[in-house]
């Protein structure tokens, strides 16, 4: 027979795990809620902050989303050459600032081949910059440019394009092929692409002295000191 | 025989219960760029872009709160008095991250991450999968950190994936240890 310390014990244990998995529930509950409201507004194509509850929208510390100008490619490419004829020392800092322009521009053939030609030139630093950047793209061009790079002369160079393939691909390459074999297949997620570009960009803002709400809707204090 | 069902239960309840509020790690693979300027008695003394490879780890409860998180840069570069190749990495401790639901911009998730020695947060938008944040991009941003000793950091851009071979019901050590483990295998050398 079932003593009642059992039948207490037993139904002490039931009651807290529906109790947590009860509150669990409530929890998650705001920011499901706030992500359906999102989709359903963009699948309806209207404006989303009637959607959101009041804690986001107070929190809402992100101007609107309005699309970067995408900059012209011909005059991107002239800037990067142009920065690349430059002595070592002032190159170093224009370079870099030319290439970021690149992420508002189509990966044309053009474009590519001028990336290449800072591959190319064998600068460690410019070849870091390049890959990254084009390991936060979510294309085919910039994952085949990836691809192409694991063949460079250079070991750290094919190095760091095997992090950049294997960062889009959220995951791990025994080798180069391998890393070769998923991009002949791989294909861009839409979502990730949107994501990656720079729209609206330029015109988004932080305020940092407001609070934010946390996971699930819970509300923590900035960090900001 | 009523008892021995009834511990059954027991045990069953316990280990959901476990299970309930077991943490889970998820590794974010990417890269970020930073720009900065050295100052020295209030000069502009020299500038600065680096580049690294980055990995975000960031631990949650079955509640997705961020319990814990670190994040690991790793970068190579020549050394100009050596004229070798230096590949390093830098486990940040000090990395702090917050979530937010900004809901602007046609994305779903949005928040920040703090850099405790620099005093400031890095804004970053995501696209959530399944209510799990699957990508982040970071911010442009200009003039966003004060100057700190010296450094003024003007621009830092940056985005990462989730990485599923770095990602589990692990502890954060654990998947530390693992990206730590897998740098190294590619001669990369702690610099902590």
């Amino acid at each position: 027979m079932i003593d009642k310390k059992t039948w207490l014990i037993a139904a002490v244990i039931v009651t807290v795990f529906a109790a947590g998995w009860w509150g669990g529930q409530l929890m998650n509950q705001p920011a499901s809620s706030t992500s359906k409201s999102l989709e359903a507004a963009k699948s309806d194509g209207k404006s989303t902050s009637s959607e959101l509850s009041s804690e986001t929208s107070r929190t809402n510390t992100i101007s609107a989303n309005t699309a970067k100008t995408p900059a012209n490619a011909e005059a991107v490419i002239q800037d990067i050459r142009s920065a690349m004829g430059l002595a070592p020392q002032d190159r170093a800092n224009r370079l870099p600032k030319a290439l970021e322009k690149i992420t508002s521009v189509q990966l044309s053939t053009a474009v590519l081949a001028t990336l290449q030609e800072v591959i190319d030139a064998g600068e460690l630093n410019e070849c870091n910059y390049v890959i990254s950047l084009m390991e936060q793209r979510e294309e085919k061009q910039s994952v085949g440019f990836l691809v192409k790079t694991l063949d460079n002369e250079h070991a750290e160079i094919r190095e760091r394009a095997l992090f950049a393939l294997e960062a889009v691909a959220g995951n791990v390459f025994a080798t180069p092929d391998a890393a070769k074999e998923w991009a002949a297949t791989w294909k861009p997620d839409p979502q990730r692409a949107k994501l990656f570009s720079s729209e609206g960009i330029d015109d988004e803002e932080s305020d940092t002295s407001l609070r934010i709400p946390g996971p699930r809707g819970k509300t923590k204090e900035n960090p900001v000191k | 025989m009523i008892v021995m069902k009834i511990k059954m239960i027991i045990a069953a309840t316990v280990g959901l219960l476990v299970s309930q509020v077991s943490a889970e790690v998820r590794t974010y693979q990417g890269s970020t760029r930073w720009a900065t300027t050295f100052f020295r008695t209030n000069k502009n003394t020299a500038q600065g872009t680096t580049s690294y490879a980055t990995y975000f780890i960031v631990e949650t409860n079955s509640f997705g709160d961020v319990i814990d998180q670190v994040k690991i840069d790793a970068w190579s570069a020549r050394n100009p008095t050596t004229g070798r190749t230096e590949k390093l990495y830098y486990v940040d401790n000090n990395f702090q991250i917050e979530y937010g639901y900004f809901g602007s911009g046609g994305t779903s998730v949005g928040g920040g991450m703090q850099f405790d020695g620099l005093s400031a947060t890095l804004p970053f938008r995501g696209t959530l999968s399944f209510g799990s944040l699957g990508a982040f991009a970071m911010y442009q941003t200009a003039d966003y950190y004060p100057i700190s000793n010296g450094l003024d950091v003007t621009d830092v851009t940056g985005s990462a994936r989730l990485n599923a071979y770095f990602s589990g019901n692990v502890s954060t050590d654990t998947a530390l240890n693992a990206v730590a483990d897998y740098l190294e295998s590619r001669g990369y050398v702690n610099a902590n």
